[in-house]
């Protein structure tokens, strides 16, 4: 069994605190040691917003240890890697060598073992698609099962690919690196009077970008002026590194993001970006703006709720004022509004598809709450999916109702983990 | 730098190795783990360029003339001889199981001896050897107390080798570590403040070529000779 603490764990929005149990094996005879004595679930770097990795009376399995770099296929651009390993471990093997993994979330201390169950997507998810689409196969054990390596197209794969760590332990996986023309990118921004502009220009540029998104301050409920944000890798020698990285520190802090100040911060967040218009920075810069503020969440005070969702193309002008409606009536102003195009096919329980997304931040309380339940009806409504891992309180029913292929993830959860030993504060809530 | 790590797949051998590899150091790391000791080679090799052997060997009981045999096809001298492995066992009270008793003190003195013992002929004048001794050299007591004897044995052996080979090596140290954070003392409460597995190695690197018994973090000493300092009526007392 597995040696273990008692563990008290805090979801990184801060909303969610439950009291599990913490191991962290060193080495594969620890952590292919274990007889079942209860739910278990795997923890890289715990950065999930939502409680992914933890659950009240859970077994958290710590793969921090398991962080190193297997092979690497030059020819190829195959990088094998343990799932503890964090992007800014691969990043900073792969950049010197002119690659780098085409899809990454928004800090370079993610795993790749969370990149993989939560299939992340990046800053351009339609020319880059999600995570699992440059995954060549993933080795997973399970207590029963032993360690089995599964190739990308399997079902098997394709449950564990966005199965919230659900399927077993993923241990390690080969990825499919892109090589890169030069590590330095040339921010443009253009500025947008509200969505339906940004949905326009976003869908038309985002075939051919190496980065696009749109950010958004909205200052009325009609009103959210903003930027389509590009950034375009530049070819160039420069041998630039991902350079240092502030571990982000989720908790209570001062609530210096709150009602009074979200305005000023928004106007000082768009003045930022218009400095920074036309520059050259390192592309680490460009994908990882949260790197260096370790201390950034805690500026909500009680943590941050966020909403991101996936809407229809034809629906998106229906959507957004509804949304605009919404947070008139509830008296929320968000914090982040972004938008980004996604132009893939949804599997199991993965956030993908054909739509635009729209990603709300909101500071942590009551009406925030009421206001996001409100918008789960409109959600279903109008057909748009929400993604379950950025939203610690999307409820089982709604994720139901907008996950119609759940049923191919449990068939398939049924082989591989039968007796459901593993289990999470998420899954627990997503009744899974 | 021509180095040996036995113990090298976790804790403060992993760190030694990866600080080492990541000054380009040929390696030989030596522990059970196989499948452990594949991902480092391969990691070390890919990240720092370093050239790995490894052999997967039960410390414990070591094939002393295949161990001699393997270091001297790999690196035919050493330059550094690090023996980290090391293990406890919680209900090391004065009623361990026989074989519970063995194993103890063969991973932290018999087997760790016998390491040595079958790489001395590797070593010369300029060669270091570095032992993982402990705290609980301090004093005997209840709480560990084949674990205590067999570092203390440990520590013994180092120093009688030093003694014997006054000229003929480099340095011979022996720390007595305090706590460390690693898989031993994971998820315990430890009533003194713990390092870590990489500032301990760090420690080791940069104070290569002492000789003799050191104590780290260097506070032990002041704990030891407290603790020394405890008379017996009262030192009986204490459970710890």
């Amino acid at each position: 069994m597995y040696q273990h603490s008692l563990a008290h764990f805090t979801s990184t929005d801060g909303t969610t605190r439950v009291e599990g149990r913490l191991a962290e094996p060193d080495r594969y005879r620890l952590l292919f040691d274990r007889q079942c004595d209860g739910p278990v679930i795997a923890r890289g770097a715990g950065l999930s917003y939502v409680a992914a990795s933890m659950g009240d009376g859970v077994l958290s399995v710590g793969m921090r240890h398991f962080s190193r770099l297997l092979g690497f296929d030059a020819e190829n651009g195959v990088v094998e890697v343990e799932a503890g390993a964090t992007l800014a471990d691969v990043l900073r093997f792969l950049l010197p060598k002119g690659f780098i993994l085409p899809v990454m979330p928004g800090h370079p201390m993610i795993t790749v073992g969370g990149c993989i169950a939560a299939d992340v997507h990046g800053k351009n998810p339609v020319r880059d698609g999600t995570f699992r689409d440059h995954l060549l196969s993933l080795d997973l054990w399970h207590a029963k099962l032993g360690l089995r390596r599964f190739e990308a197209g399997s079902t098997a794969f394709e449950a564990s690919c966005g199965g919230y760590g659900l399927t077993g332990i993923i241990v390690s996986a080969r990825l499919k690196a892109r090589r890169l023309a030069g590590r330095l990118a040339r921010m443009a921004l253009t500025p947008v009077s509200g969505f339906d502009e940004a949905h326009a220009i976003l869908r038309e540029r985002s075939p051919d970008a190496d980065l696009v998104y749109s950010w958004h301050n909205w200052k009325s409920s009609s009103s959210a002026s903003g930027f389509v944000i590009q950034g375009t890798i530049l070819p160039s020698q420069q041998n630039d590194t991902l350079g240092p990285v502030a571990p982000l520190t989720p908790g209570k802090g001062l609530p210096l993001i709150n009602r009074a100040t979200i305005p000023l911060f928004n106007a000082a967040y768009g003045l930022k970006l218009l400095r920074q218009r036309g520059q050259v920075a390192p592309l680490a810069h460009l994908l990882f703006p949260l790197a260096k503020m370790g201390f950034y969440f805690r500026l909500y005070g009680n943590g941050f709720l966020e909403h991101q969702v996936l809407v229809p193309h034809d629906k998106w002008s229906a959507y957004w004022p509804l949304l605009g409606r919404l947070l008139q009536d509830h008296g929320v102003r968000p914090v982040v509004t972004s938008l980004k195009m996604f132009g893939g096919r949804r599997k199991a329980m993965g956030f993908d598809g054909d739509g635009v997304a729209l990603t709300i931040n909101v500071v942590n309380e009551p009406r925030s709450i009421t206001l996001f339940e409100a918008l789960d009806k409109v959600d279903c409504d109008i057909g748009a999916v929400a993604n379950a891992v950025k939203d610690s309180r999307l409820g089982a029913e709604a994720f139901r109702h907008q996950t119609p292929w759940l049923q191919d993830f449990l068939t398939e959860r049924a082989v591989l983990d039968p007796d459901r030993s593993f289990q999470s504060a998420l899954s627990r809530r997503l009744a899974l | 730098m021509k180095a040996v790590i036995i113990g090298a797949t976790a804790g403060v051998g992993r760190a030694l190795a990866t600080q080492l590899a990541s000054q380009r150091a040929e390696l030989v790391l030596i522990a059970r783990d196989a499948r452990d000791l594949d991902a480092m080679a391969a990691d070390f090799g890919l990240r720092f360029e370093a050239t790995i052997h490894v052999l997967a060997a039960d410390v414990a009981n070591p094939d002393a003339e295949k161990l001699q045999r393997f270091v001297r096809e790999s690196l035919n001298k050493i330059d550094a001889l690090f023996v980290i492995a090391g293990m406890t066992d919680p209900a090391d009270r004065g009623t361990l199981p026989d074989q519970a008793m063995k194993l103890v003190a063969s991973a932290n003195f018999i087997g760790p001896a016998r390491a040595v013992n079958a790489l001395l002929p590797l070593c010369g004048p300029r060669s270091h050897i570095v032992l993982a001794g402990s705290v609980a050299s301090i004093r005997p007591r209840g709480g560990n107390t084949v674990y205590g004897a067999a570092k203390t044995a440990l520590e013994h052996y180092g120093m009688a080798i030093r003694h014997a080979f006054t000229d003929g090596l480099g340095s011979v140290c022996c720390y007595r570590f305090g706590y460390i954070r690693t898989a031993m003392t994971f998820g315990q409460k430890l009533p003194l403040p713990a390092a870590t597995p990489e500032q301990v190695a760090d420690v080791i690197i940069r104070r290569l070529g002492q000789s003799g018994v050191v104590y780290y973090p260097a506070w032990w000493r002041l704990v030891a000779i407290c603790l020394r300092c405890v008379p017996w009526f009262v030192f009986k007392r204490l459970r710890f």
